[in-house]
């Protein structure tokens, strides 16, 4: 077969189909993928949250609560509250910005904590990946209570120890820590429910600009 | 007549597309931080190689000659943006990873190369083969390059720990170390033909 | 302030060549000579700049507005290949002194990965993340690329200069070409990394 010839008719009809049949071709794989893009998402979301929290097993989450940016998850088993997930970031970190998640217990222990998205440098920056939840010296921040904490580097006189060689990001993280568990005790103040749970949180000064309060009291059934 | 197996193996050795042509050098350099990584970049793009030379192939005699560069290029995106939604719904921690330079395919030279200089000349079977064989040269480059920079800054291989990362030169895995391997690989790979 | 750091940052700190692997081929390829390395940077910065703006304005106001967003690749790489066309055509018209200087230039960068890439950096604003302060509108994001495209340029042209010398310089065969310009850019790249962390 003779390849076509380059006249107009055939340029414009041959250019068109092409693009008609890879549109059409597009959209269907669009379709189809939609659904499992949309769940796969979900569920790294679902699995960050639950991931950083005390208890694992049958979690509920209440109405997502925004203060300035930070958005705070409060986890529930049944009707009892078992504290939250925190998603919350730093602008500064050593390549811009990074976002955390951050699991805090009823008491405001911190629970764990998983990073979400980051620029670090890798072999530095980027092991806050783990630095921050391994036992060794004053590194690990999981099971310490951020509003009894002196929570900077103890180069700045805190009480956790910075990643080797990487201590600005150290220093946006913890700032990013500090944020979090500010959103986290922020409503407790007014809260009723919560009063007793988050007893260490009073102390700590209430963040004024608290976004209005959402009380998780039965908010927790129809949030999985 | 041994000739297809001669367009298979042509991508490999004689013809490998990052050694012998030195083409779609971003991708080799920025994906290759690791084996899984560089291994997952090559496979994608020889998923994008060998479908859009069967289909060029195909439809080489219904482009006319003027509009051939626009038609292929619409082909080869389309085929990308398949592999950018799979991977998007089924692998999305390698998406992730990879982020940019998965659309980045469509400017790949090595893709829109072979589709002007084989499939567009050639039959289906052919042209098949090789995007193939040079879908896999370009593969096992990268893949051969992600383990050298892995082993030499982490002193893992595949994420399998091979020594201490405390003896790891952190640089291999940072950008001057990727120019700085792929210089030496090169160096090595012209050795070894002469 | 905000666009002093974007510049900054695109130019030094996250240099397109040097630390995102972007528009390696031009790089390599025509950096032999600095007049022709002067050439390439002009004519990516006028493409880049403008194609950033088109596909900026595409992607908020057709495939953003129609939910069509799987689309962008194709979209992007379409806009690109022909607003390259059609700036070639208006440059032999309009200003026939410059068509000879960017002229050679221009059919390549269709298929420079940096154009393509920064076009989907700011269309889905990811860029901004990496700037404290930035954020990912319309003239913050042809700040961003027409910044990113002096990066290139920058890189360019020191590069050229090395090899022009290095061309005079005796290396040993199995590295001559390719793997010594390589080496370079290895080298260029490590000084380049004493500009992070400063924005």
């Amino acid at each position: 077969m003779k390849r076509l010839e380059s006249n107009l008719t055939n340029m414009v009809l041959s250019l068109t189909l092409v693009a008609l049949v890879a549109a059409a071709l597009l959209s269907g794989m669009y379709v189809v993928t939609a659904e499992p893009i949309a769940q796969s998402k979900a569920q790294k979301q679902m699995q960050a949250k639950v991931e950083v929290l005390p208890v694992q097993e049958g979690v509920t989450f209440a109405e997502a609560e925004d203060h300035d940016g930070v958005i705070v998850y409060r986890a529930f088993v049944g009707e009892e509250p078992v504290g939250a997930a925190v998603e919350t970031f730093d602008p500064n970190g050593f390549n811009g910005k990074f976002t955390l998640m951050i699991g805090f217990d009823k008491d405001g222990i911190i629970s764990g904590y998983k990073v979400l998205e980051q620029n670090e440098t890798p072999g530095l920056g980027a092991n806050m990946v783990n630095w921050f939840r391994t036992d060794k010296g004053r590194q690990n921040i999981i099971g310490i209570a951020p509003a009894k904490t002196n929570m900077t580097v103890s180069k700045d006189g805190g009480d956790v120890d910075a990643i080797t060689a990487a201590t600005i990001t150290s220093r946006a993280f913890l700032r990013a820590v500090e944020r979090a568990y500010k959103a986290y005790a922020a409503p407790a103040v007014e809260a009723q429910t919560g009063a007793t749970a988050l007893t260490g949180a009073t102390i700590q000064e209430p963040d004024t600009t608290a976004a209005p309060i959402v009380e998780p009291v039965n908010g927790g059934q129809n949030n999985e | 007549m041994n000739k297809p197996l001669e367009v298979f193996t042509n991508g490999f050795i004689k013809e490998n597309p990052t050694f012998g042509l030195v083409l779609g050098m971003c991708p080799t350099l920025a994906t290759t931080t690791s084996a899984i990584n560089g291994m997952s970049m090559g496979l994608a793009t020889l998923f994008v190689l060998v479908c859009s030379n069967v289909v060029i192939s195909m439809l080489r005699n219904l482009i006319p000659d003027k509009v051939h560069i626009p038609a292929y290029i619409v082909v080869i995106a389309t085929f990308v943006t398949m592999v950018q939604l799979t991977m998007q719904a089924y692998l999305p921690a390698l998406y992730e990873t990879l982020g940019l330079f998965i659309p980045l395919i469509v400017v790949n030279c090595i893709v829109l190369g072979r589709a002007e200089a084989f499939a567009a000349k050639n039959g289906v079977g052919l042209s098949a083969l090789d995007g193939l064989g040079m879908g896999f040269g370009f593969t096992l480059s990268l893949t051969i390059l992600g383990c050298i920079r892995e082993l030499l800054g982490t002193g893992c291989a595949f994420g399998i720990h091979i020594y201490s990362d405390a003896f790891g030169m952190l640089l291999f895995v940072l950008a001057p170390g990727a120019f700085i391997a792929l210089a030496y690989l090169m160096a090595l790979v012209n050795k070894l033909r002469k | 302030m905000v666009y002093f750091l974007i510049i900054i940052s695109a130019i030094f700190v996250n240099n397109i060549v040097f630390s995102q692997f972007l528009g390696i081929c031009p790089f390599l390829g025509v950096s032999k000579k600095i007049d022709t390395a002067v050439g390439m940077g002009a004519a990516v910065t006028f493409v880049l700049t403008l194609a950033t703006i088109v596909t900026y304005l595409l992607q908020k106001y057709v495939l953003e507005a129609f939910g069509i967003g799987f689309l962008q690749t194709i979209l992007f790489i379409l806009v690109i290949a022909a607003l390259v066309q059609m700036i070639e055509i208006m440059l032999k018209k309009v200003s026939p002194s410059l068509y000879q200087a960017l002229g050679v230039f221009l059919p390549l960068i269709t298929t420079n990965c940096c154009i393509l890439g920064v076009a989907i950096l700011v269309g889905d604003g990811t860029w901004a993340a990496k700037i404290p302060g930035a954020e990912a509108n319309l003239l913050q994001g042809t700040v961003f690329a027409f910044a990113t495209a002096i990066g290139f340029s920058v890189a360019l042209v020191l590069f050229a200069g090395i090899r022009e010398q290095l061309a005079m310089a005796k290396v040993p065969e199995a590295m001559k070409g390719t793997p010594i310009a390589l080496l370079t850019a290895g080298l260029l790249a490590m000084a380049f990394m004493g500009f992070s962390g400063v924005v």
